[in-house]
């Protein structure tokens, strides 16, 4: 559905995006990964041809983004907007109208859109009177109104309420029950966990992370410890506070009998051990961190 | 429907049931006309009351000449004026038409000029006339009057007249004293430039000046309007963050070309609605110009292209600006250039062949208003024309092209301004996609 190839982008002197690849294959939902500043929303824009890239390219469904193509492209962006003054109803219908939809199925469809979330009463209403609950709603009614094939969802879960989040999260499975293929940016890992098929991590303009969660975790050589004690091991390096009594302990690269062992040997109160597989957001961290040195992972599953 | 056209089709609906469009659009004319009326009902009244009662004014003579007698003169004496009569001169009809309500005169004859000039200042007397008494020789009369306003159009009495009409007395025959009275009887006759006699050459004359006025009127008016609303809908839609979400789904130059119709439409229909409120009076005025197929032809190609090449760079600034109010601080610069020629107008009108006007007839950024003005005039060569407006839509073609650059790097910049390096990569490196 996707493919990036060799992708870059500078801005003034700053590399922002350098040779970066990866694809979305169609029916799946990719989590694009990256802290603050990595990158992910050049890349976002990239691919939507909203920059274009200095290197490298771009094609969906074999093609570079034209007009046809376009309108079956839906966005979320992150920073959220609708016309504050615009009527909730003729936003949205103008919204997918942009996307090559007809007039009367524009209205037909945000109708059909707004009765299922119970807005129907708040069609005429301008969108600065909204909750800012309704406007996230609202907001994925924009991206799918027009029926697209492939979504970019760049943090849908942010603004969110807990039951918000339930809400987007059965919302993104119902338009990859429709079809859409997804790539999803998120910085809730278990989010990610939950929905991804598999994911792509920027760090640094740089892809350090590709394939799926299994694959990545198998490569992944460290793991993390879940210790139960009663001492203080918040001084000890790599060590993180769960809660009262409660440690997890990163391995880096060490076998787990001997991370237990020096604990022991350092009198450390150990009542439990149990080493786990490293969570995504483990992973995460370490590689934002730079700890360990970054395995390769160059084109691991693609 | 191709996607400008959803775009210019909402742009235009959007803001047309605006509240504030309506406003401005109905309210200003109203205002307007309200405030006229509010004005011209004491007016009225005031001409009407110096027409039943028209003014009187006092002349106080000192020392006449033996045998000169002064009989007043009643309100609407027009052969006692000294500068005789000539038909043709509107200055003089207009003046006419001013005191046509006023205008009498008494006279008083005081023994002295000390006790005529203390009447004076008591405002008992307007004008004081002391003959000297050598006048039959010297012809030296002192004038007091008092200092007046500036909008005081009251003419002093008709003395020359009055004089020469007793001067000659019976000396002469009727016909040689009517002629000393009145030495021509003229009848003033323009031509154009191909020998023939103009019927109408003071609107002749008006309409050169007026027509390009009111294109320039009509073009601000316009362009103002719709800069406001172009302005305005960038603001709106970068403090919406909404662009992302447009750029997404529609090209740049769909954006930027659709506002550019649908706003600028706005703009035109307000200046339809004002000229429609004022049709009574717009209509008589358009007849009287006798504006030729030609000459409309080349006010609509001026006033379009004109309209399209501002537009482009309201969008463009539009972008770049922070707000509304840094946006129309940078478009007052264009403004200020499209009206440049304007400081230059007594030499424009002295020489409107020269080469000053033809420089800005063929400058783009003028040329709207004053290659109109010229062909008012009449007689512009045809190169001259053409070459105008093909200068004209190639700074319509490449405005366009610059500020669709320029409009879309600013679209994503969130309301940081471009420093003007970033402007010029904008302008310079490669657009995205544009392809349909």
């Amino acid at each position: 559905m996707l493919e990036c190839r060799a992708l870059s982008k500078a801005f003034a002197t700053k590399t922002v995006i350098e040779s970066f690849s990866f694809e979305v294959r169609r029916g799946e939902i990719v989590g694009l990964l990256g802290p603050n500043g990595a990158g992910k929303t050049t890349l976002i824009r990239m691919i939507l041809d909203l920059f274009p890239p200095d290197a490298g390219e771009v094609l969906l469904m074999g093609k570079r983004l034209s007009g046809t193509i376009r309108d079956q492209v839906g966005y979320l962006p992150e920073e959220r907007g609708l016309y504050k003054k615009g009527r909730l109803g003729e936003t949205l219908e103008y919204l997918a109208m942009l996307h090559g939809v007809p007039r009367a199925v524009a209205a037909q469809r945000v109708h059909e859109a707004l009765e299922a979330l119970g807005y129907l009463p708040y069609a005429k209403r301008r969108i600065m009177e909204l909750s800012k609950g309704m406007t996230q709603r609202a907001q994925f009614i924009a991206a799918s109104a027009h029926h697209p094939v492939f979504m970019v969802l760049d943090e849908p879960f942010s603004g969110l309420d807990p039951v918000g989040v339930q809400w987007a999260l059965q919302t993104i499975r119902k338009y990859r029950s429709e079809g859409a293929t997804i790539l999803l940016s998120a910085h809730q890992m278990a989010m990610v966990e939950k929905m991804c098929d598999r994911v792509v991590m920027v760090h640094r303009g740089r892809r350090v992370l590709y394939g799926t969660l299994g694959e990545i975790r198998a490569k992944w050589p460290t793991g993390v410890a879940r210790v139960e004690s009663a001492d203080d091991l918040s001084a000890r390096e790599g060590v993180r506070k769960l809660d009262d009594g409660n440690w997890e302990i990163a391995l880096r690269d060490q076998a787990p009998e001997s991370v237990l062992a020096r604990l022991i040997e350092d009198g450390v109160a150990v009542r439990a051990f149990e080493p786990v597989d490293a969570t995504l957001e483990n992973i995460f961290l370490d590689v934002v961190h730079g700890e360990p040195e970054l395995p390769r992972t160059d084109g691991a599953s693609s | 429907m191709k996607k400008f056209l959803v775009v210019a089709r909402h742009e235009f609906s959007t803001n047309v049931r605006r509240w504030e469009f309506l406003v401005v659009t109905l309210g200003l004319p109203i205002a307007t006309a309200l405030l006229i009326l509010l004005a011209s009902v004491p007016n009225m009244m005031y001409l009407q009351s110096r027409k039943h009662n028209p003014r009187m004014q006092t002349v106080a003579v000192v020392n006449p000449p033996a045998g000169m007698q002064f009989r007043d003169v009643p309100p609407g004496r027009r052969d006692l004026e000294p500068a005789g009569r000539l038909e043709e001169q509107a200055v003089k009809k207009l003046k006419s038409a001013v005191i046509a309500s006023g205008g009498g005169y008494r006279f008083r004859v005081l023994p002295t000029a000390q006790e005529a000039i203390s009447e004076l200042t008591a405002g008992k007397v307007d004008y004081v006339y002391d003959f000297a008494p050598d006048y039959l020789a010297t012809g030296t009369v002192d004038i007091f009057q008092r200092q007046r306003g500036p909008f005081d159009l009251a003419e002093p009495p008709p003395m020359s007249s009055i004089l020469r009409d007793q001067l000659i007395g019976e000396r002469l025959s009727q016909d040689v004293r009517e002629r000393v009275r009145f030495p021509i009887e003229g009848r003033e006759i323009f031509l154009d430039k191909q020998g023939k006699p103009v019927s109408d050459p003071m609107t002749a004359q008006l309409s050169s000046l007026v027509v390009p006025y009111a294109m320039m009127m009509l073009l601000m008016m316009a362009l103002l309007g719709s800069s406001t609303y172009i302005l305005r809908s960038l603001v709106e839609e970068r403090e919406s963050r909404v662009q992302e979400i447009l750029l997404s789904s529609v090209r740049p130059s769909d954006l930027f070309y659709g506002k550019i119709l649908g706003l600028g439409c706005l703009g035109l229909f307000q200046v339809a609605v004002w000229l429609a409120l004022a049709s009574p009076v717009a209509a008589t005025f358009v007849a009287s110009l006798k504006l030729t197929a030609g000459l409309a032809a080349i006010f609509m190609l001026y006033f379009i292209l004109g309209f399209m090449l501002y537009a482009s760079i309201i969008a463009g600034i539009g972008a770049i600006g922070t707000s509304e109010k840094e946006s129309n601080q940078i478009f007052a610069i264009f403004v200020l250039l499209f009206s440049s020629p304007l400081l230059f107008m007594p030499i424009l009108i002295d020489s409107p062949n020269g080469w000053l006007l033809r420089f800005f007839s063929m400058f783009p950024f003028t040329s709207p208003l004053m290659m109109v003005m010229r062909a008012v005039q009449g007689g512009v060569p045809t190169l001259d024309l053409a070459l105008s407006i093909g200068f004209l839509a190639l700074a319509v073609w490449i405005g366009m092209r610059l500020s669709l650059r320029v409009f879309h790097a600013g679209q994503l910049m969130y309301g940081k301004t471009p420093t003007p390096g970033e402007i010029w990569r904008a302008l310079t490196r490669r657009m995205p996609s544009e392809s349909a």
